[in-house]
């Protein structure tokens, strides 16, 4: 089939009726989580994953995508009107967001955020069509050298662009790898660090791991302080912006697309690093670098705009390469192996109505988020007065009712409150969990693949040093590394001579 | 800061000995054909070659700065997380027992009492509509086999 035939034959998929629901649920749900503070779009996908069981592998994958880019669009919201990032990726549009709402231009912000959104997000899926579909083939040609390089070096830069050390993060990495391998071994069926529990002999699941670290753990953060929600009160006029609001935002929108598209692909990537990375990048090229932070429509485009691109974008490597770039990314991956289908090259191929119907339902997603956004903002803003003393319980309910039905098993709730601890605990101590998440999902291609490709050198590590694409992986690991050790230990001397000073 | 890297430090190292050891006895394989323990053997010296390093480096600079920084870290508040997650470990004991209906009405007392201290008739009257809800989406639309347990018992089922 040539390309043209596939989009109709998505365009099929995604407007039959269940799967346009599926979409519309996902896309509501998304912008609801958006919206709130607390739980965040890979907490509340893996809540839903159990409910993605009974319906069908293309429905369940429309409506997990379909929360992760609805929560772009639902996060600006809070940003915007109660200086509260509803999410990670909306940090920065708080900084300008806000101060447009105390200067009574909230409408405008929300106006731009939400058409600058939908721009980048139908940009983007335009790029993800047209870049997913030849790297897949190009995927094809990927042995177990070049995948274990490739995943390496994902997990290398993610560890290298989290918040805080790098040293954390490599070694939560690490550990997630560790809990990846429990359960019984796929080359010799022996069974690993099951500790005698047989509901491990499939491994630890992904749901109680993810909604543990990411759901339970957040609320009992959550349970220490207390989030202040002043909503600003504002007339929202002026939702579709002045002309002269579009033309100092067209160029912010069209540059925080091509960053945030880009940035998503990169392993490590998404739409939390593209709206800083556009924000900043914005600040450093504005004419009026000063303005920012004091309420400039720019500042609330670019990282938007970004945000959104990147949240389409980052299912290129996901779909065509079988590699989750992030961990919300990862999410669906556990989604779809659930489902029996496995990311990579050979899911365009063998399930173009998957692929193909995810692509198109993201074109009707954004229409509908579009719809969701800009009418019904007052009914947004209702849910954000719902009280956290009856939210917080929810969503814990939830999380436990979702951990149970994915095997109906008691056990799996005892794992989700031991990873919810585990969670709490690794942010008091400044460990990151999205390292952990990510290389845990990775972790049984990484070692199948790695022992693979000793087994095809007969033991010599060189396999991974003596193929181009691999070769360049791990250059860049080893240069990643190095200059992390280099720029720590320049920064610390600095230190020290200041405070010697 | 230092105080927590130097506790998670030896935490992590004595973790990757454990697992190097268990790793072990599964068997390293060779170079050609690795065994089921090879791959866990390398993440986890490598884990633990890490953890040694963050703790060197949070010992010294614990050294270098004495007393300097001790109030730096701010304290953990152990209390209330940990008392969620002992109602959310009961519930997991009590649920085939209680049952969902039951077990989710408790629950949800208790979390609403703690998280906001509301009064006992909120605290009811939230826990009834979840329970109401939920199970008209879990049981009666999505028909999920949630155990009933004492309930369904009384009921005759």
């Amino acid at each position: 089939m040539e390309l043209g035939q596939y989009i109709f034959f998505g365009l099929q998929v995604a407007f039959q009726p269940m799967n346009l629901f599926y979409c519309f649920i996902g896309v509501f749900i998304g912008t609801l989580i958006g919206v709130l503070p607390g739980l965040g779009p890979t907490g509340t996908m893996s809540l839903l994953l159990p409910i993605t069981f009974h319906i069908s592998p293309v429905g369940a994958i429309i409506m997990l995508a379909g929360i992760y880019y609805g929560a772009q669009y639902g996060g600006s919201i809070t940003a915007i009107l109660a200086n509260i990032p509803g999410e990670a990726s909306s940090v920065m549009t708080c900084l300008d967001g806000y101060q447009m709402a105390r200067q009574g231009r909230a409408g405008m912000a929300l106006g731009v955020s939400t058409i600058g959104s939908f721009i980048a997000g139908s940009l983007s899926i335009v790029g993800l069509m047209f870049l997913a579909y030849p790297l897949a083939k190009a995927a094809l040609k990927f042995g177990p050298p070049e995948y274990f390089s490739l995943m390496c070096m994902g997990l290398v830069i993610l560890t290298f662009l989290t918040q805080g050390s790098m040293l954390k993060s490599l070694i939560m990495a690490l550990l997630g790898l560790l809990i990846g391998l429990i359960g019984l071994d796929s080359f010799t069926a022996k069974p690993r660090f099951t500790m005698g529990f047989n509901e491990l002999m499939d491994g630890v699941g992904i749901v109680p791991l993810v909604m543990g670290l990411f759901g339970i753990s957040e609320v009992l953060l959550n349970l220490e302080g207390k989030i202040e929600r002043d909503i600003y009160k504002t007339e929202l006029t002026g939702l579709f912006a002045s002309l002269k609001g579009w033309i100092e935002a067209k160029w912010a929108i069209i540059r925080g697309t091509i960053i945030g598209f880009f940035a998503g692909i990169l392993p490590g990537g998404g739409a939390v690093l593209s709206s800083f990375v556009s924000y900043a990048l914005e600040k450093r090229f504005s004419r009026h670098p000063e303005k920012f932070g004091t309420g400039v429509i720019e500042g609330v485009a670019a990282p938007e705009s970004a945000n959104n691109a990147a949240a389409q974008s980052c299912l290129i490597p996901l779909l065509s390469l079988g590699i989750p770039p992030n961990v919300v990314m990862a999410v669906l991956y556990g989604g779809l192996l659930i489902h029996g289908i496995q990311p990579g090259p050979f899911l365009v191929k063998d399930h173009p109505d998957v692929f193909w119907g995810l692509v198109m339902s993201m074109y009707l997603g954004n229409v509908m988020l579009l719809v969701l956004n800009l009418p019904l903002i007052g009914i947004w803003i209702k849910i954000l007065k719902v009280p956290y003393s009856i939210l917080f319980p929810l969503i814990l309910f939830f999380c436990l009712i979702g951990v149970y039905t994915v095997n109906n098993s008691v056990f799996d709730i005892y794992l989700m409150v031991m990873f919810g601890f585990v969670g709490y605990l690794m942010r008091k101590f400044d460990f990151e969990p999205a390292p952990l998440a990510m290389a845990y999902v990775l972790s049984p291609i990484l070692e199948s693949s790695f022992r693979q490709s000793l087994s095809l050198s007969g033991g010599s590590f060189a396999v991974f040093f003596s193929r181009p694409i691999s070769v360049v992986c791990m250059a860049l690991v080893v240069a990643l590394l190095i200059f992390q050790i280099v720029s720590s230990s320049f920064t610390r001397r600095r230190l020290r001579n200041a405070q010697g000073a | 800061m230092e105080k927590r890297d130097l506790v998670s430090g030896i935490f992590l190292i004595l973790l990757s000995f454990c697992v190097c050891v268990m790793a072990y006895k599964l068997g390293l394989g060779t170079g050609g054909e690795p065994g089921a323990g090879f791959a866990a053997f390398g993440i986890a010296a490598l884990l633990g070659l890490l953890s040694i390093w963050m703790f060197v480096n949070a010992f010294i600079r614990a050294f270098r700065q004495g007393n300097r920084e001790k109030a730096d870290a701010e304290k953990i508040m152990w209390k209330k997380p940990l008392l969620i997650l002992v109602i959310l470990t009961a519930y997991g004991a009590f649920f085939n027992f209680l049952g969902f209906p039951l077990a989710t009405f408790l629950l949800m007392v208790m979390l609403v009492w703690i998280f906001g201290r509301r009064r006992l008739s909120v605290a009811l009257i939230v826990s009834t509509l979840t329970v109401a809800l939920s199970y008209t989406l879990f049981v009666v639309a999505l028909g999920l086999p949630l155990p009933m347990g004492l309930a369904w018992f009384f009921l005759g089922g």
